[in-house]
């Protein structure tokens, strides 16, 4: 809501100057905007938190009171509760109330997994917790893409890393089945067009690549992870090129890369223990990729990039400080070499950015 | 948060939303048929529980159950990892203490009608120097809630007494848990509805 408010901003700006809009035009928009975010931003947030309460409230009060109703009967005030809160749903879009609707939707998903819940604890089921969690999740999904509801599908998303992890952790294993799951929320993400819910996926992916590396060739397979980050790297710049029409896809992914690659070079460097030579072969590729972030950041308007490269190089700086401490001379002579090296890329780059500025004032 | 939304709801919404309410109903229903007709087809066999702790038997209010073929001395086959399916072949060995004949990873009928194959997922294996693995295995039955506020009632019924766990096993292995017995009288059996 607020990146989109900063880009009307802007835009409106653009197209007053332009003149596209009149001035008139300009104040309407921004009358619009302000009612809209004050009323319905607060309002529907507050409503989702609301769902969220009622959906815990109707739970426990329905499960610490029903021992002196018969199974049916519980089993019957379950259902209804679901459709009730579907129907609910309904109605508010009906009349116009989307926000209240789409809280409504996942009071739903909410009381749908509580059920579950119930049901197993009705009859005794002890079996694998990560199953309902799966279930739930694939109802959570089917809320989403049927009524077009990105809360519920941002929810499926967090039940799918949820039982991606859980089934990671008791089968003491690589769970790849996590990313069937993965790719059907990611896809339906995609297909609604909504971002913050590609952010999520990328998320996801980057952590479950990232615990590859402690999980492969006997937990020692953070190569593996640094490859795998240049690999997605290369395909977002690949990507860019190909389908230029995906800006922010491509940068995202880009910056997904970034952080798996540089999630395995830290593990090489500071969990694997290296030789010095191999430290230092590693912290200059970190630090090197760090900079090509920044570059590529400042040219390509990737602000993750920048930031990230920016973070990066502080913590990657930091951290081979407090890794070579008490070799003082081995981390001043390192510290000069690389300060030696950034500095002539300070220059390089401020040539380069003197060569554009005259480019981009003719254009 | 709040991204494209449902815009004018049409006949066709309607109709998603009661597919989704559908579905989920079916979904909650087909867990309680299963487990209906688990327990009203199933084998019912008594097995002794063993208290895992027996100081702490009801935390909360659930009881936690421990079975002999449960319990870290299972023999299963060479090459079984953590989180495997298992299908555990018990015989009655004496009344209510079920005694493990042979471990698989398919399900196979039994030859001997005496004895009922069940089925479990691994929770651990261990494996000493030159002798074949051992496993503690999980049958979904370990865990029997009360009602909220009798968990302390049924701890002091249950010192220092025998319990039996009454359960149902299917044709395919699944065991569900039918009652609990306390001294020859079984608590807390609701009907399946």
């Amino acid at each position: 809501m607020w990146s989109y408010r900063k880009r009307l901003d802007h835009d409106l700006v653009r197209w007053r100057d332009a003149g596209w809009i009149t001035p008139e035009g300009e104040s309407a928009i921004r009358r619009d905007l302000e009612a809209g975010v004050r009323t319905l931003g607060l309002a529907n947030a507050l409503a989702i938190l609301s769902a969220v309460l009622i959906g815990f409230a109707v739970m426990s009060f329905v499960a610490a009171n029903w021992q002196d109703m018969p199974r049916i009967l519980r089993i019957g005030m379950l259902m209804a509760a679901l459709w009730a809160s579907y129907g609910f749903a309904g109605m508010l879009a009906r009349r116009g109330m989307t926000g209240f609707a789409h809280a409504a939707i996942l009071l739903g998903v909410g009381i749908f997994g509580g059920s579950i819940m119930l049901i197993s604890q009705m009859y005794h089921m002890d079996g694998n917790p990560a199953d309902a969690v799966l279930l739930w999740a694939g109802g959570a999904l089917l809320a989403g893409v049927a009524l077009r509801s990105n809360p519920s599908l941002a929810f499926a998303m967090v039940l799918v890393v949820y039982w991606g992890v859980t089934e990671a952790l008791r089968l003491d294993r690589v769970f790849w089945p996590f990313l069937i799951p993965w790719a059907l929320a990611s896809a339906a993400f995609y297909w609604q067009r909504w971002r913050p819910g590609l952010h999520l996926s990328g998320l996801a992916l980057t952590g479950f690549i990232v615990s590859l590396g402690y999980r492969l060739n006997d937990g020692h397979a953070h190569g593996l992870v640094v490859a795998a980050g240049l690999g997605v790297m290369a395909a977002a710049l690949a990507g860019e090129r190909l389908k230029p029409e995906l800006p922010a896809l491509w940068s995202g992914t880009l910056n997904y890369g970034l952080i798996i690659a540089l999630a395995g070079l830290w593990a090489l460097q500071f969990f694997e223990d290296p030789t010095l030579d191999v430290f230092i072969l590693l912290a200059v590729l970190a630090l090197a990729l760090l900079i090509g972030a920044i570059f590529w950041g400042l040219k390509s308007g990737n602000r993750g990039a920048l930031w990230l490269g920016y973070a990066g190089f502080s913590v990657e700086i930091l951290a081979i400080y407090g890794k070579t401490i008490g070799t003082l001379l081995n981390t001043s002579l390192f510290f000069l070499v690389a300060g030696l090296i950034v500095s002539g890329l300070a220059a390089v780059a401020y040539r380069l950015h003197r060569q554009d500025e005259p480019n981009a004032a003719t254009s | 948060m709040i991204g494209k939304l449902i815009e004018k709801l049409s006949v066709k919404s309607w109709l998603a939303i009661a597919l989704v309410a559908l579905v989920q109903t079916v979904a909650l229903a087909s867990m309680v048929y299963g487990r209906v007709a688990l327990l009203r087809d199933g084998r019912e066999i008594v097995a002794e529980v063993i208290p895992v702790d027996p100081r702490d038997l009801f935390r909360g209010d659930y009881v936690i159950l421990g079975y002999a073929f449960g319990r870290n001395q299972v023999p299963v086959p060479e090459g079984t990892n953590q989180g495997d399916k298992v299908y555990v072949t018990v015989r009655e060995a004496a009344p209510g203490q079920w005694e493990v004949v042979s471990t698989a990873a398919d399900y196979k009928q039994p030859s001997d009608p005496a004895n009922v194959v069940l089925k479990g997922i691994v929770d651990y294996v261990y494996q000493a120097q030159g002798e074949p693995p051992k496993a503690q295995v999980r049958y979904g039955i370990e865990s029997y809630f009360v009602p909220e506020g009798t968990g302390k009632e049924l701890e002091a019924k249950v010192r220092d007494k025998k319990i039996s766990a009454v359960l149902a096993v299917g044709a395919t292995g699944n065991v569900a848990i039918k009652a609990l017995v306390v001294d020859g009288e079984r608590i807390h059996q609701e009907p399946w509805f």
